[in-house]
């Protein structure tokens, strides 16, 4: 049975954003195809096959699979690659020496959008996909918080193929926009009332220009052939100036929109005393996080994440 | 038809786009196989000679040839939509037969053999032979070029009677423009299937076909598409151009790194029954039990696939929901079909191509066609029942459709309980595939999406 969300008067809010990383292939290559020919993502150079897995931490990437240049975009709060927690508040007030500001989220147990082209996630629509496994961790200085998600309470073991979409309907998103406002304010910051569409056409411009300086500069030539790629890839899946939008400038812009109850069993809470509050846990307190993602850069495989994570407190 | 012959009434107009169907049908078939047949993966080219960084510049070409070459396939797909629309608009039935690999020059209306070849040189050369602009050769010379050098008398290349796409299209659209318009549009305008109903993006689009304006620029759309023609100089993204550059980076690939081979050992046109057009050197008889398995159920998917596409066209009317956006109340019927249509969409047209065919096909490429576990490998055959008739048939009922999905999912199990290790979580995968579609398609057209 699904954890009943719980929503006692006391709560603990954990705010977070940031850059992640998901090197997926993308319709109409079939999901599992490892190195990318059909969508607009590819694997190159010497970098390890396409896993699509949801990486919020630097140090769950390998250095060949981290393409430059990084940042992609302008951020109002950092610059840094990870997803962060920014803002902690305790029952509606806010706490700037709470010990979980600066925390890093993870997603653990190699999260991914489980859409497999529209198979498992519900009609045609290819932007909605549920992440599958879901299991949060925030985790500071030995303070650990994390918990899990399984897609039916009922069966947690059961693989998203094996179950109706009703099952895991409250983990699809709940809402998506092809240009959000925030994904936006997210990647052209100050410009973010600019004519979007030739924004991100111009993003994608100053993409091409600095591989082309890079293939100019780089002798290797499976690097050569990486740039190539990268080239091909910006070519073939962007719009000429003034045309309508290509894929990739069509997903920098996109913001997806996901709010679910998180009450699986695998809970972790160490050093509770630090906290502030008593977390509460167990079937009979679900925890609760909203985020979007978006920004998705197709080129350097990069995307932004913004959200809270609402914990019951005693 | 004879290259001098223009279309007189419906009957040849019906019969052009017949021609036209299974020309691109065909194509799009090709140019799957050849795909399918580039290694992709560093582990592709394990126990091949060349050093790792060798494989790697190689590896990443040939991933840019295979982004290519299936990007034209999915416009062969498209190209063949529009002339299920152009049917349509005559009033005619959807047309997906096709005559089975290989078929000799002869039995082509491009005057170019058929066969199933993995990527490689004379490949190529034979892609660019079907996608050339008429003011090309067969031999890919300009026409009439080098005759007065060589004091006249001398030929083009080409055999008289061989019809070049763009010559059969032109046919086509001279029947549109000159055929009188009460032979013409008699169909169901709202069996157009256009871009807007499908969403596909991906470089692919539609076109409906109602009147003779609309088929003149969706006759253009092809030729531009595949031949270049419409635009001064020819259309950078034309098939033609796309694959003549391809050909160049090919050659010089394979003259800066002789040894390393971009494509598998890929058999030609690997078949389960002996082929009705005998062509030497030019089809191989797959003996390898559980390849045989793995191909027989590939070409039952693929048959389901055209069902599903035929019953598709022959009955769209749009999609289930649509109707509650503009409030309008629909008769039961009119929203039963438009369930019909989204599962036989959601089915068809895209997870069926993308978690089906393709990883099938390029399972299919990595195992042996003999006997022995070593190569030549096999490949997808595309082979129709010859006991259908040269129909593909036409299901009405849920049931028709679950039973087939059904067989497909029970062999897929057993197929990837009996995998060779490799290959083993690729088909376990499609398996998981299937049990999902199967439940969708039942779920959609009972419910709608």
């Amino acid at each position: 049975m699904a954890g009943k969300e719980s929503r006692p008067s006391g709560r603990l809010r954990l705010d977070f954003e940031g850059f992640w990383q998901c090197r997926l292939a993308t319709d109409p290559d079939p999901t599992r195809e490892p190195r990318g020919a059909s969508g607009y993502v590819f694997a190159v150079g010497y970098e390890s096959d396409l896993d699509g897995v949801i990486r919020l931490q630097c140090d769950e990437i390998e250095p060949r699979d981290f393409r430059q240049p990084f940042p992609p975009y302008r951020t109002e709060e950092t610059e840094r690659f990870g997803v962060f927690v920014t803002r902690v508040e305790l029952d509606g007030a806010p706490v700037s020496d709470h010990p979980l500001v600066g925390a890093a989220v993870r997603l653990l147990d190699e999260p991914r959008f489980a859409l497999r082209n529209q198979i498992v996630g519900d009609g045609i629509n290819r932007l909605v996909p549920p992440i599958v496994p879901f299991h949060v961790r925030v985790e500071k200085d030995g303070i650990v918080l994390s918990r899990d998600d399984p897609l039916d309470p009922e069966h947690p073991d059961r693989e998203i193929w094996q179950l109706d979409p009703e099952v895991y309907q409250r983990r699809v998103p709940v809402n998506y926009f092809h240009v959000g406002d925030e994904s936006v304010l997210a990647v052209l910051g100050e410009e973010a009332d600019a004519d979007t569409d030739q924004a991100f056409n111009t993003f994608f411009q100053k993409r091409k220009d600095w591989l082309l300086v890079q293939l100019a500069r780089v002798r290797d030539p499976v690097e050569r052939e990486a740039m190539e790629t990268r080239l091909f890839s910006i070519e073939t899946h962007t719009a000429e100036p003034g045309e309508p939008p290509g894929v990739m400038e069509n997903r920098l812009g996109l913001q997806t929109v996901w709010d679910f109850p998180i009450a699986g069993d695998k809970t972790r809470i160490e050093s509770p005393e630090r906290l502030g509050a008593t977390v509460l846990a167990g079937r009979e307190h679900s925890w609760h996080t909203r985020f979007w993602m978006g920004g998705w850069d197709g080129d350097l495989l990069v995307g932004y994440l913004k959200g809270y994570l609402e914990l019951p407190v005693g | 038809m004879p290259e001098s012959q223009g279309i007189r009434d419906r009957d040849e107009l019906i019969a052009a786009l017949h021609t036209a169907s299974e020309l691109e049908h065909g194509l799009c078939c090709l140019y799957l196989f050849a795909g399918f047949s580039l290694r992709n993966t560093l582990a592709d080219f394990d126990g091949t000679p060349g050093d790792e960084h060798a494989k790697r510049v190689v590896m990443q070409r040939a991933q840019r040839w295979r982004s290519v070459v299936f990007e034209v396939a999915r416009q062969e797909m498209e190209h063949l939509g529009i002339v299920i629309n152009m049917l349509n608009a005559l009033g005619d039935e959807p047309f997906f037969w096709r005559p089975d690999f290989p078929l000799p020059p002869e039995a082509t209306p491009l005057l170019e053999p058929y066969v199933l070849e993995r990527f490689g040189a004379a490949t190529l050369r034979r892609f660019m032979a079907f996608e050339r602009p008429d003011y090309f050769t067969r031999d890919l010379e300009l026409r009439g070029a080098g005759l007065a050098c060589e004091g006249g008398g001398g030929s083009d290349g080409d055999d008289p009677g061989a019809l070049t796409v763009q010559q059969l299209y032109d046919r086509i659209l001279s029947a549109f423009k000159t055929l009188p318009a009460a032979e013409l549009f008699l169909g169901d305008t709202r069996r157009q299937v256009n871009v807007a109903d499908l969403a596909l993006g991906f470089n692919v689009t539609m076109e409906p076909v109602t009147d003779r304006a609309s088929a003149a620029t969706a006759v253009g759309l092809i030729i531009e598409q595949g031949e270049g023609i419409g635009d001064n100089p020819l259309s950078p993204d034309s098939h033609f151009l796309r694959f003549t550059r391809i050909a160049d980076e090919y050659r010089q690939t394979r003259e800066a790194y002789p040894d390393v081979e971009p494509a598998f050992d890929v058999a030609p046109t690997p078949l389960l029954a002996e082929p009705r057009h005998r062509l030497e050197h030019d089809f191989t008889l797959v003996t390898h039990p559980y390849t045989r398995r793995a191909m027989e159920l590939f070409n039952d998917g693929y048959l389901l696939m055209l069902i599903m596409l035929k019953r598709f066209f022959q009955t769209f009317t749009g999609f289930h929901g649509r109707a509650q956006a503009v409030g309008g109340v629909e008769p039961v019927a009119a929203a039963e079909q438009k369930r019909q249509n989204s599962a036989l969409l959601e089915n068809a047209f895209f997870p069926f191509m993308t978690m089906f065919i393709r990883p099938l096909g390029e399972v299919l490429v990595r195992l042996p066609a003999g006997r022995g576990d070593g190569p030549p490998n096999a490949g997808p055959s595309f082979e129709l029942p010859e006991d259908l008739g040269g129909t593909i048939p036409t299901f009405t009922r849920l049931r028709e459709y679950d039973r087939s999905l059904a067989h497909l999912e029970r062999r897929s199990a057993r197929l990837a309980a009996d995998a060779p290790e490799r290959l083993r979580d690729s088909m376990r995968y499609l398996h998981e595939n299937l049990v999902r579609m199967r439940a969708n398609f039942r779920r959609v057209w009972r419910h709608g999406a």
